[in-house]
Order: structure tokens, then sequence, then C-alpha cells
């Protein structure tokens, strides 16, 4: 694969344009990963291509090596791994709930300690997802973070 | 089995204070009946009870092994595990004078009262801190308003 930068301050805008005989697998991965950047993220859902704002996605997991986007309105499968989107979507305050799933903060309508050091969130659909102890910390952490703003 | 040694660790951990914790109720206890002595095997039991204590809760409130199950049913799964273990244990150590039935009903009702308030305590803790949490989230969602507005 060619690589090219072309840099000048007459440019008025970013572009990538990607010259391919065909867009196989890498291609589309390379095309979500820059995605993220316009917090936008590729699902795929009977078959069909959507692009979908990352303020919708309430939260994502993964099952059998695949990787699923869950919006209000319906469930996408990404090409992305959940490491990938992990790393992406920090800035969008995603955080990681479990080993298989990250859960986008700003969607959270309430959060409730559990016994065992867990935590049990409830998303804007109303869905339910446990946060296991290994990554409660980075919630309380956002929570401290927000406390903190309040105070000063 | 890194895994394995994490929870060796945390079993560890948690029978140091629950050993503590039966040290500090059984020292009250010594204070009201006047008892000056105390024999090693009832140390070595009590070390043993919050050992076997640590595993039951560890079983019975984390998703350890039972993945889901209402609150309720896990706290009735513990009196149903812990209490006839450490029954057994007061009996064979003679934590207090077995033959006499009112000893058993004080150590019968001072364990229930322990659980009782173990359990209001945690669900006072669990309900404040939700609220807690709920009112911080609260605050970050119309700080986030705010921003949106401001740009």
């Amino acid at each position: 694969m060619k690589i090219t930068l072309n840099q000048d301050p007459a440019f008025q805008e970013t572009e990538v344009i990607i010259n391919c005989p065909q867009a196989d697998e890498d291609i589309l991965h390379i095309v979500a990963m820059l995605r993220i950047h316009q917090r936008k993220l590729v699902g795929i859902a009977e078959g069909e291509r959507r692009l979908l704002d990352v303020k919708d996605v309430l939260y994502i997991d993964t099952a059998d090596k695949h990787t699923f986007l869950y919006t209000c309105g319906g469930v996408y499968e990404c090409a992305l791994r959940l490491y990938e989107l992990e790393e992406g979507l920090r800035e969008q305050d995603f955080l990681r709930a479990g080993r298989s799933a990250i859960v986008n903060f700003r969607r959270i309508r309430s959060i409730r300690p559990d016994m065992g050091g867990r935590m049990l969130v409830t998303m804007d659909n109303g869905e339910q997802l446990w946060v296991s102890r290994q990554y409660a910390g980075g919630f309380k952490e956002k929570l401290r973070q927000v406390e903190r703003s309040i105070l000063s | 089995m890194k895994d394995f040694f994490d929870g060796v660790m945390k079993w560890k951990t948690g029978t140091c204070l629950l050993y503590t914790g039966a040290m500090v109720i059984y020292l009250f206890f010594c204070l009201v009946f006047n008892n000056r002595e105390v024999s090693t095997t009832l140390l070595w039991t009590l070390l043993l009870a919050s050992a076997a204590g640590t595993l039951i809760q560890a079983v019975c409130f984390t998703d350890w092994l039972i993945k889901r199950m209402r609150y309720t049913l896990r706290s009735l799964l513990f009196l149903a595990l812990f209490f006839p273990a450490l029954s057994v244990l007061a009996w064979k150590a003679e934590w207090f004078p077995v033959q006499e039935p009112g000893a058993w009903v004080t150590f019968t009702a001072s364990f229930f009262v322990t659980f009782l308030v173990m359990t209001i305590g945690f669900e006072v803790y669990f309900r404040l801190t939700g609220r807690k949490y709920d009112g911080l989230l609260g605050q970050y969602r119309r700080e986030r308003e705010e921003k949106k507005e401001d740009s």
C-alpha cells in the first residue's frame, strides 16, 4: 500500500482520498477508523452499511469475535475491534464496563453501586448493564471528575 | 493462573477483615460476661470461621459462581450456608456453654442482629451512593448541554 501525504497551506480542509482497485476488508477497516475522527461509526445491519453518530451509540460489546453497536433504534455490527473503538472513542467518554463491553457515559441514565464492587448502569433506553469490579474504577473516576468540576 | 492467585489474595484480605470484626465482637462479649481468658482453640476456630465466611460471602454476593440471582435470595443462601457452618464450629469448639439453651439463643440472636445491621447498613450505603451518582450524572448532563449551547 502506498501512503502519500500532501501538505499545503493552500488546502481549505483535510481530505482523505483512497485510490484502490476494490474496497476490501482492509480498506473498509481504514475507512471505519477514519470515521471515528468525524464522530461517526460504520454499522452493518441486514447487509446494509449505515453511518451512525457516535452520540447515538449507547454501548458496544463483542460476542464470538464480532463487535456490535447498540443504539435506541437497533443493533449494528462493526468491523472494528473493541480495543480500537475504546481507544478511538475515549475522548467521547466511552468507558470500559467489562472484558467485552464499552459504555457511552453520556447516555447513562443512572448508576447504582452493587455488592462486590460492581455497578449497575441504566442506559437511556432503559437497558441495564453490569460494570465489573475491575472496570468500576473508571466510572468512579469519571464521577469524581464531575464532582471536582462542581467544586471548582 | 493469575486469576486464581488474585482470588486467593482477595480471600486472604477478606478473611483478615472478618477475623478482625469477629475478634472485636468476641471481645465485646468477653467484656459483657467478664470472661478474662481466651483459648487458642477458639482463636483457631474463629480464623476458620472467617475463612469459611469469606468464601461463602464470595459465593453468595459476587458473580464468581452465581451470575444472576436476586439480592434477597442471595442473602437467604448466605444465611443457609453460613449460620449452620458457624453453629457447628461454635458447638465443636465450645465458644460458649453449649449445654445451656440460653447461650444458643444469645448466639443465634447475635448472629441475626449482626446480619440485619450489616444488611441495612449496606442498603443505606448503596442508596445514598446511588443518589449521589445520579446527582453527579445530572450535573454532568447539564454541563454538556451548556457547552452545546455555548458552541
